[in-house]
């Protein structure tokens, strides 16, 4: 399993001379399957940056979004498969009460917000809510599950070949209490990160940024160094970076998280920042 | 692919964290009825922590109150607002209980059942003290 990371901002697209590195644009994550196939991870403006190649481009396609705030759903209209008439796609979503995935995302794919609208797309499209029980796409098995966040909101695990990897672009399970003195029960998002050889985990906040945020939904660098941790992740990217934070304040944040990991007695060399255009090899502690 | 350690739902999480923060006793229970949590107003009426008490099977937290109805006639397990909410229906009921010093206690529970992406995972129920 190969993920290329095709945005790692938060909340808002950021670019800017001073953010080239890290990228500017909002949560999309491509994950290429053992089989060759491909899921996509959340819709944000990343999703421009996803490379399907040729002969990927005639396979049914899955978006999975964890969520359908803006900067998650925000590229869906720049995923060029939704205008190729032979294609199929299949966006999968949290449920919520009684209106179809469809009808939410079709509030924010409708005038006057964008100028095309879901009936309009010419791929063969259906809208899914992701299944209660783990479920098989390709060579994958996923299984998703809700996760403290503001709003409905999933957490991927995606078992592949042997490898597994967890996405929680967007997760505060700090937000019911100290995750320390949480008993697994109690800590959200623990089933789905548990031993997985990648965590893709929300660290927006630096900790002296997080007070004023408590609640927002998003972890402090302490509380994903700490979810890490307990979830014995074998390799931990922080992602969904603060609009606000240049390319230098986070290799600060990257080299302060490292510090502290070192100091958990962890290997550094298993901490990292996402970076838009990374490709991480799941499975093997390499960087392609 | 399911872990060894079973994680509550998310909607639990969050009313644990909740209820945790709040001065009225309340508890909460799993779709099974196990009482899984109870902050500390209810435990100075149960004359116990959490911490120390554990989860209780629904016939052991029904009967510790000896729950009864204002006139003092008994109230069955069926009929308490949290085993009520633990069917899908919200409910609200006065009743007498004794605490733990031994003091009969006017109260009124609220009870109502918690569901998410994987239906109803439980039910909470909160005490008012009727006399406050």
């Amino acid at each position: 399993m190969q993920v290329r990371v095709c945005g790692a901002r938060g909340s808002l697209p950021s670019p800017g001379a001073d953010k080239v590195r890290y990228g500017g644009n909002t949560s999309c994550v491509q994950v290429r399957l053992s089989d060759g196939s491909h899921v996509v991870l959340d819709a944000g403006t990343g999703i421009r940056n996803v490379d399907l190649g040729v002969e990927a481009s005639r396979d049914h396609l899955h978006l999975l979004l964890t969520h359908l705030h803006l900067d998650h759903i925000q590229g869906l209209l720049f995923f060029t498969p939704l205008f190729q008439p032979e294609a199929e796609v299949t966006v999968w979503g949290p449920a919520e009460g009684r209106v179809p995935l469809q009808d939410r995302i079709s509030r924010y794919l409708s005038a006057p917000l964008t100028p095309v609208e879901v009936r309009e797309l010419p791929c063969n499209l259906d809208f899914r809510n992701c299944p209660v029980s783990e479920w098989r796409i390709g060579s994958a098995l996923l299984r998703a599950e809700a996760v403290t966040h503001r709003g409905p909101t999933l957490g991927f695990r995606i078992e592949d070949a042997g490898a597994t990897l967890c996405y929680l672009p967007d997760h505060e399970p700090a937000l019911v209490g100290a995750i320390d003195g949480l008993e697994h029960e109690w800590l959200s998002g623990y089933r789905l990160a548990r031993a997985a050889d990648v965590l893709i985990h929300d660290a927006q906040y630096r900790d002296d940024e997080y007070p004023a945020h408590f609640g927002w939904g998003h972890s402090a660098v302490s509380h994903a160094l700490d979810f890490a941790s307990r979830c014995e992740a074998k390799r931990t990217v922080f992602f969904h970076h603060d609009p606000f934070h240049t390319d230098s304040d986070l290799d600060a944040i990257l080299d302060d998280a490292r510090e502290r990991w070192a100091e958990r007695g962890r290997d550094p060399a298993t901490l990292d920042l996402a970076r838009e255009e990374a490709v991480i090899a799941v499975g093997a502690v390499r960087q392609v | 692919m399911r872990s060894v350690t079973e994680q509550h739902p998310v909607e639990l999480i969050m009313a644990r964290g909740l209820i945790s923060n709040l001065t009225t006793a309340a508890f909460l229970v799993d779709a099974a009825g196990v009482l899984i949590f109870f902050n500390e107003p209810a435990g100075e009426l149960l004359g116990v922590k959490y911490e120390e008490a554990g989860p209780m099977e629904p016939e052991e937290w029904g009967g510790r109150f000896s729950p009864t109805r204002l006139d003092g006639q008994p109230l069955a397990l069926g009929e308490l607002p949290l085993a009520i909410a633990l069917e899908g229906r919200a409910a609200h009921a006065p009743m007498r209980i004794q605490s733990a010093s031994g003091e009969p206690c006017d109260i009124e529970v609220t009870a109502f059942p918690l569901a998410g992406r994987e239906g109803q995972t439980g039910a909470l129920a909160i005490f008012w003290d009727r006399s406050s």
